[in-house]
């Protein structure tokens, strides 16, 4: 059942297009996550959504009522919609509990409710009377958060609320925050340039460049099946090797690795995450893959290995643990897990 | 107007709307001159413009300009550089001391010198005299941006093989450029603008001239073709200031807050470098100051008639109603310029701006003929006194509320209206709120000028008010000087928070 509905979404500013023929379909209760780089129209697709901006073309709806097409536009405030800002956007003047009642009518539940709310997030109530700025960064996210739920909303934009937070406070607000969301019960939309966040808090990714939606599906489908290069080094690292197809398998420069190729014959690219692919010093009596380690760089918990395979110029590397690490010169055997991906072949 | 399909906020169009307004009620006067110039007719116009008169005043006003302006460059440059980088002994007093004559209206100063030095006249007495009334004018922006540069770029040019005066002319004072350029324009926008000093001293500008034709022989055509030559010099000297300018951007690049820079060591060169603040402190402070304590001495408790407190009433009222009235107005236009800004909102600020820096005298005249010739009930009246500081007074109103109102984020609109806020109460809640200090000093900045200006209010005040600068003027024209001394006290003591409040901005400028 879809909740939020996107067809065709277009805007531009001046020569600019911001966004591009976008179309986008939310189930409800879904935690979706839009992920691109900086300057993909990101933003600028939630701001649409939120009904700050109006699109040039094409059309918004959610739960079948149209927010936004050529004649319509719901402005913002009759939208029903909750959304965090990157940086919460408090309310400088207002102390946490006015934040947190912004939205809420003057009724005789309203303390009740916005103690509700603060206990939802996890704030002590003892905050209750001050102001933003004596908040920290991850404190002032759930208010921000809390002042977004007491309204409510049936849809909430999250614009990268996270990426203001240092790397631990980060996952443990995102964790939190997801958990809320998902008790709510509330379908979510997710705006970050963080592909690791992108593809951990989503329950649909959709991978943004230039405007357009290049890719949209489940996290683990983005990340193994990716429909390109781009998209494909954008969600994490890649090694891409030239190989020749054959029945349900590839020869590349790692040997004979496993991979559907159905529809794709002759020679051609695959794609395999380095975590497919496994570092062994014993090579045995007359096995292919005559590789060398190049370098080894210390890192503590982990060191960087480069091995070079024979045929290539550019070496790969390997995380692992020093006291695996083999020496540099040291002849190594590489095997793969998996199947490789052929692009041009996502399901999505 | 392609900004307001842009935003979708149903605030633009109705605040596009309110400056419209404003920025043409700010041109109708001033178009008005245009249209009697017209009506006048070629022979007559060219009649009154091309005459030995005109020539003179516009000599006289153009060496005013040449030399008041880069003396106060100098002085305002040297002050701020000796005040802000180097070890000079009490260097935060003299900072404080290098601002506070802008408390004294440029009038009282003269008055001042003609008590001192009777026979001070001409041009070196009004040259000297705008100096010490207006260079504050130009420390301010420059001791601003002095605070504010970042001495690693200082120390990269000593590293490139600078020596130490070098790296002041080739590093330190082109990024001082804009805040020269600005100093110097609001400078020369004010010398065109003064009457009371320089009829003090007996020096004929294009103000006194026009407002000897207005008061003695009320000479219609005369004044206001002299005003429109003013009006035109007024025009050239702020492009003159947008092309010495530049378009230049002097941004610190890099990220990070920048170091506070080391202070220069005089060691003994620090009691030379002493007698500039000293001696200005005297000749700009001091001697008005001693001056206005002898006349009150003198008078003792005689002076303090009632009329002076009536005086003081009626210009704390205008004041406080005519803050009121510019913030007000200034509001939509602030709002535009940072929410939505554009080509129209780029023509309707300069509109704004363009009327603020005339001098007085053409606005007020402007507003007399457009009363006489079309609404004969409003000469002479409030309404129209108001009105003439309303356009004044709006760049002042405006850019304390600009700044207050680019300092809150849009996301706290957006926010509001994302929790149920329609556009207008959204703005009411949160940028209006949060704005409400800079309208508050935006109100003090307007109402202090309001509190001191002479031409405009000489021009329409209706009789029976009387501010204390008009008491003070026709006390001091008179030649009763010990009478006016009481308004000038008053007058320097509302001054005080302006001084006080200029001072602030400009440290919190510099984040100090």
């Amino acid at each position: 059942m879809s909740f939020l509905q996107l067809k065709s979404v277009s805007k531009r500013f001046g020569a600019i297009i911001a966004v591009d023929q976008v179309s986008l379909t939310v189930p409800a209760g879904n935690r979706t996550v839009i992920v691109g780089p900086s300057g993909s129209g990101k933003t600028t697709l939630l701001r649409l959504i939120a009904g700050f901006e109006a699109p040039d073309a094409g059309s918004i709806a959610m739960e079948n009522n149209v927010l936004a097409d050529g004649q319509n536009f719901i402005p913002a405030h009759r939208r029903g919609i909750g959304l965090v800002a990157q940086h919460g956007a408090l309310f400088p003047h207002l102390s946490i509990a006015d934040n947190i009642g912004f939205g809420l009518d003057h009724g005789a539940d309203r303390q009740a409710r916005i103690l509700a709310l603060m206990e939802m997030v996890e704030l002590d109530s003892i905050m209750l009377h001050r102001r933003p700025h004596e908040l920290s960064g991850g404190q002032q996210q759930r208010v921000a958060v809390a002042r977004a739920l007491a309204r409510r909303p049936r849809l909430m934009l999250l614009d990268e609320p996270f990426s203001a937070l240092d790397a631990g406070l980060r996952e443990a607000t995102r964790k939190s925050v997801s958990r809320v969301l998902t008790q709510a019960g509330i379908t979510t939309i997710l705006v970050t340039h963080d592909q690791a966040e992108a593809l951990s808090f989503g329950d649909q990714v959709a991978v943004l460049r230039a405007g357009r939606v290049v890719q949209a599906g489940p996290p683990s489908e983005l990340y193994f099946h990716p429909g390109d290069r781009e998209t494909a080094s954008f969600l994490g690292d890649v090694v891409v090797l030239r190989a020749t197809f054959g029945d349900n398998f590839a020869d590349c420069a790692l040997g004979r690795v496993l991979a559907d190729t159905a529809g794709h014959t002759g020679n051609g690219d695959i794609m395999l995450r380095p975590e497919q692919l496994r570092l062994s010093t014993a090579v045995a009596e007359g096995q292919v893959s005559p590789a060398r380690v190049t370098a080894v760089e210390f890192g503590g918990s982990s060191c960087v290995v480069a091995v070079r395979l024979d045929g290539s110029d550019k070496p790969l590397t390997f995380r692992m643990s020093a006291f695996e690490a083999p020496e540099v010169g040291a002849g190594v055997r590489i095997s793969v897990v998996g199947k490789a991906h052929i692009f041009g072949r996502s399901k999505a | 107007m392609a900004f307001l399909q842009r935003r979708t906020s149903s605030i633009a169009a109705p605040a596009t709307g309110a400056a419209i307004v404003v920025s043409i009620a700010a041109l109708v006067p001033l178009g008005f001159i245009l249209w009697i110039t017209f009506q006048t007719g070629w022979g007559t116009a060219s009649a009154l413009l091309f005459r030995p008169r005109v020539g003179q005043l516009l000599v006289n006003t153009t060496l005013l300009e040449a030399l008041a302006v880069p003396l106060s460059v100098l002085l305002g440059v040297a002050l701020a550089w000796l005040t802000e980088r180097t070890s000079l002994p009490g260097a935060r007093l003299w900072s404080w001391l290098a601002v506070a004559p802008l408390a004294i209206p440029a009038f009282v100063h003269s008055y001042a010198w003609m008590t001192v030095a009777p026979g001070w006249s001409g041009l070196p007495a009004a040259v000297s005299i705008s100096v010490l009334a207006y260079f504050p004018f130009l420390y301010l922006p420059v001791a601003a941006q002095l605070r504010r540069l970042d001495p690693a770029v200082e120390e990269a040019a000593a590293a490139l093989g600078l020596d130490p005066w070098r790296v002041f002319f080739r590093v330190v004072l082109p990024q001082l450029r804009f805040a020269i350029c600005s100093g110097a324009l609001l400078i020369g926008l004010h010398l065109l603008a003064e009457y009371g000093l320089y009829v003090t001293v007996r020096f004929d500008t294009f103000t006194t001239a026009i407002m000897d034709q207005f008061q003695s022989a009320f000479n219609g055509p005369a004044a206001n073709m002299i005003a429109l030559v003013l009006a035109i010099y007024c025009l050239g000297l702020l492009v003159l200031e947008q092309v010495l300018r530049g378009n230049a951007r002097y941004a610190r690049v890099g990220g990070g807050a920048a170091r506070m820079p080391t202070p220069r060591q005089l060691g003994w060169y620090a009691l030379p470098c002493l007698l500039l603040p000293l001696a200005i402190t005297f000749l700009a402070l001091g001697v008005p100051l001693l001056t206005l304590i002898r006349w009150l001495m003198i008078g003792g408790a005689g002076i303090w008639h009632a009329e002076v407190a009536t005086a003081f009433m009626q210009t704390v009222l205008l004041a406080v109603v005519g803050g009121l009235l510019a913030t007000i107005t200034a509001m939509p236009m602030a709002w535009l310029s940072v929410r939505a800004p554009g080509r129209l909102a780029y023509i309707l600020e300069s509109c704004h701006y363009y009327v603020g820096s005339l001098p007085g005298v053409v606005v007020a005249l402007a507003l007399v003929t457009l009363a006489v010739h079309a609404f004969l009930p409003l000469y002479q009246t409030i309404a129209t006194l108001l009105l003439a500081y309303l356009l004044l007074f709006l760049p002042r109103a405006l850019v304390g509320l600009r700044s207050s109102v680019a300092q809150t984020p849009i996301e706290l609109e957006e926010a509001a209206m994302t929790l149920g806020r329609s556009p207008w109460r959204a703005v009411l809640a949160t940028t209006v709120r949060l704005a409400a200090p800079g309208a508050a000093a935006s109100m003090a900045l307007v109402g202090l000028g309001i509190a001191t200006e002479l031409t405009a209010t000489l021009m329409l005040a209706p009789s029976g008010v009387e501010t204390l600068a008009t008491g003070f003027w026709s006390s001091t024209s008179e030649l009763d000087y010990a009478r006016a001394a009481p308004y000038a006290a008053l007058m320097i003591l509302l001054s005080l928070p302006l001084i006080f409040l200029l001072q602030a901005q400009s440290k919190r400028m510099a984040g100090r």
